[in-house]
């Protein structure tokens, strides 16, 4: 009789706890995601068609200090020996002979000239990365729709989706892409698009410590980024190969290629 | 006929089941949310968009550390942010903002530290560098300033949050002092004069240093001028730091040469040619000769500006 008794009260006390958790958990999970506070403001897709993201680097500006390349990799986290944005550097000597080069992505500036024996007649850097191109040729020979164009015209690609086949490294005629080797996945400049809609800039804009480069919305008639290319001439990289940048290059020399 | 009714049945059960497989891989294999606004998964662009951005910012910084902020921010390096040179702070941030740190003190320390190279990644002479912005070739730079060790830092002479100001007492450290423009920091020309306000940085003037010659200069007739008049200074060059004496016949003449519109009684003056050829003789030397010499003035009349003796005796800097 009394283990019947005892019997009966522990499962009296089990379904009282059962109860209790139970309730305990709805009403924690209501304050959880029931607080608008920690809820992060999210644009939804048609936010995001309000806005069509340029870039704008005036390359009379840059001083190849290489800010933006540090910044961008700690910022991105991107792997040793590859870069989002670097800095190319162009030397014109009396032969007329280009040199070109970017010493480690011009991540530690530039150590010294690279033309020593002749004079240098012209020389300038140019600060690279993604194009964001309208007509993107990466996106387009994807095989599985890991490289996309987000509503609001910023080429990315999907991690967790990519297979690293490497079809879009090859095709990128800027060479903005590469294989992250430890993720096995292709990477690329972002915009840096966990700042962008946070109302931040970029890295690279941020670290600019001379204001050479610059983002925008294109779609905002009153953005600098428009009154900028308003004012001033700029053109494009590659704009032969038909892909239809929106990095826009200001003071840019016939020779970059 | 019924035969052949099986082996149509057999095609079309094959071709359902092919269907209905594919169907199924299809609703298993596709990731959630693939293809709602385009061939690619829409979750993808929320999961980029909602990592945690690693630098924050100079207002960050600011909150903190005002004191230092507003006086790099009215420095001419007011465009490098501090993350430039200090590194990302999310680290940082995070340690001195949460209630309970899950940041450990060690890892919020801000990484970078001074480094030469860190000021040189601008600063260095380059010839692609845009010939306005001031480079240094470090070599130079300290065989100039008669710095015998080259592991000096920049920061021993150059306030790293202001650094167009010097720490280092000018005739030590033998840097020509730039010379400063109120509207350097100050946004128009200030109302008060800089001597008149507290605690202002010290603007050097070349009376600080060269107040033998200064002195001597204002006894002499041209005592009414400024020393930037001839000495000119060159801010943006290899040379950056270096005042250049301007003796050069043609500039005095600006003022000298006779012209009908200028005051005879001012300025006392001269018709050039005339002077040269009553010259000449005297000098053992033809107009043309004297006039092509690049001192062709002060050769004769150095000590119309002032003591030439004093240059002679090497008395250029007498500040101890």
């Amino acid at each position: 009789m009394s283990s019947e008794a005892e019997r009966t009260s522990s499962r009296r006390r089990f379904l009282q706890y059962a109860l209790y958790g139970a309730g305990g958990l709805c009403v924690g999970s209501v304050t959880v995601l029931g607080n608008p506070e920690d809820v992060p403001q999210v644009p939804s897709i048609e936010d995001l068609h309000a806005f069509e993201w340029g870039f704008l680097v005036d390359t009379t500006r840059c001083i190849g200090c290489g800010s933006c390349v540090r910044a961008c990799k700690l910022e991105n986290h991107v792997p040793e020996t590859y870069f989002r944005t670097w800095v190319e550097r162009y030397e014109i000597d009396e032969d007329e002979t280009i040199t070109v080069d970017s010493p480690d992505g011009a991540l530690e500036s530039f150590k010294a000239n690279s033309v020593q024996t002749k004079k240098v007649v012209k020389a300038f850097f140019v600060p690279k990365l993604c194009n964001h191109c309208v007509n993107s040729a990466c996106t387009q020979v994807c095989p599985v729709g890991a490289s996309y164009h987000t509503p609001d015209g910023v080429v990315l690609v999907d991690q967790d989706h990519c297979v690293g086949c490497g079809y879009c490294v090859q095709a990128c005629p800027y060479g903005s892409r590469y294989i992250d080797h430890e993720k096995g996945v292709a990477d690329k400049c972002t915009l840096c698009y966990h700042r962008i809609h946070k109302g931040l800039s970029p890295a690279c804009v941020d670290a600019c410590p001379r204001e050479a480069r610059l983002h925008g919305n294109l779609k905002d008639p009153k953005s600098r980024i428009r009154a900028v290319l308003h004012e001033r001439r700029y053109s494009l990289l590659k704009p032969d190969m038909g892909t239809n940048p929106k990095c826009y290059y200001i003071g840019l020399d016939m020779e970059v290629k | 006929m019924m035969t052949h009714a099986t082996h149509v049945l057999r095609v079309v059960l094959v071709v359902a089941a092919l269907g209905v497989g594919g169907l199924a891989a299809q609703r298993l294999l596709k990731p959630a949310s693939f293809g709602e606004v385009g061939h690619y998964r829409k979750d993808s662009v929320y999961e980029i968009m909602s990592h945690e951005p690693v630098h924050q910012g100079r207002e960050a910084c600011a909150e903190c550390h005002e004191d230092i902020h507003a006086l790099h921010d009215k420095d001419i390096h007011y465009g490098v942010e501090c993350e430039d040179c200090h590194g990302p702070g999310n680290l940082h941030v995070r340690h001195h903002t949460e209630d309970t740190p899950t940041v450990s003190e060690e890892e919020a320390l801000m990484p970078m530290e001074y480094t030469l190279e860190g000021c040189l990644f601008c600063h260095r002479k380059l010839a692609a560098r845009p010939t306005n912005f001031p480079q240094i070739d470090p070599t130079e730079h300290y065989k100039f300033l008669h710095v015998t060790d080259n592991t000096t830092r920049c920061i021993e002479c150059h306030s790293p949050h202001e650094p167009i100001y010097l720490l280092a007492k000018v005739n030590e450290a033998r840097i020509h002092p730039v010379i400063h423009q109120c509207e350097d920091c100050h946004d128009g020309k200030p109302e008060k004069d800089h001597r008149e306000v507290e605690g202002h940085p010290v603007i050097f003037t070349c009376r600080d240093c060269h107040k033998a010659i200064v002195e001597d200069f204002e006894t002499h007739e041209h005592a009414f001028m400024d020393c930037t008049a001839c000495h000119l200074f060159h801010a943006e060059n290899e040379n950056a730091g270096r005042i250049f004496k301007n003796g050069n016949g043609k500039f005095c003449l600006l003022c000298h040469e006779k012209k009908p519109f200028k005051d005879g009684e001012a300025v006392p003056q001269i018709v050039s040619s005339e002077h040269l050829a009553e010259m000449a003789p005297d000098l053992n030397m033809t107009p043309e000769e004297i006039s092509h010499h690049s001192r062709a003035c002060l050769d004769c009349h150095f000590d119309f500006i002032h003591d030439s003796e004093l240059i002679k005796k090497g008395v250029i800097v007498d500040v101890q």
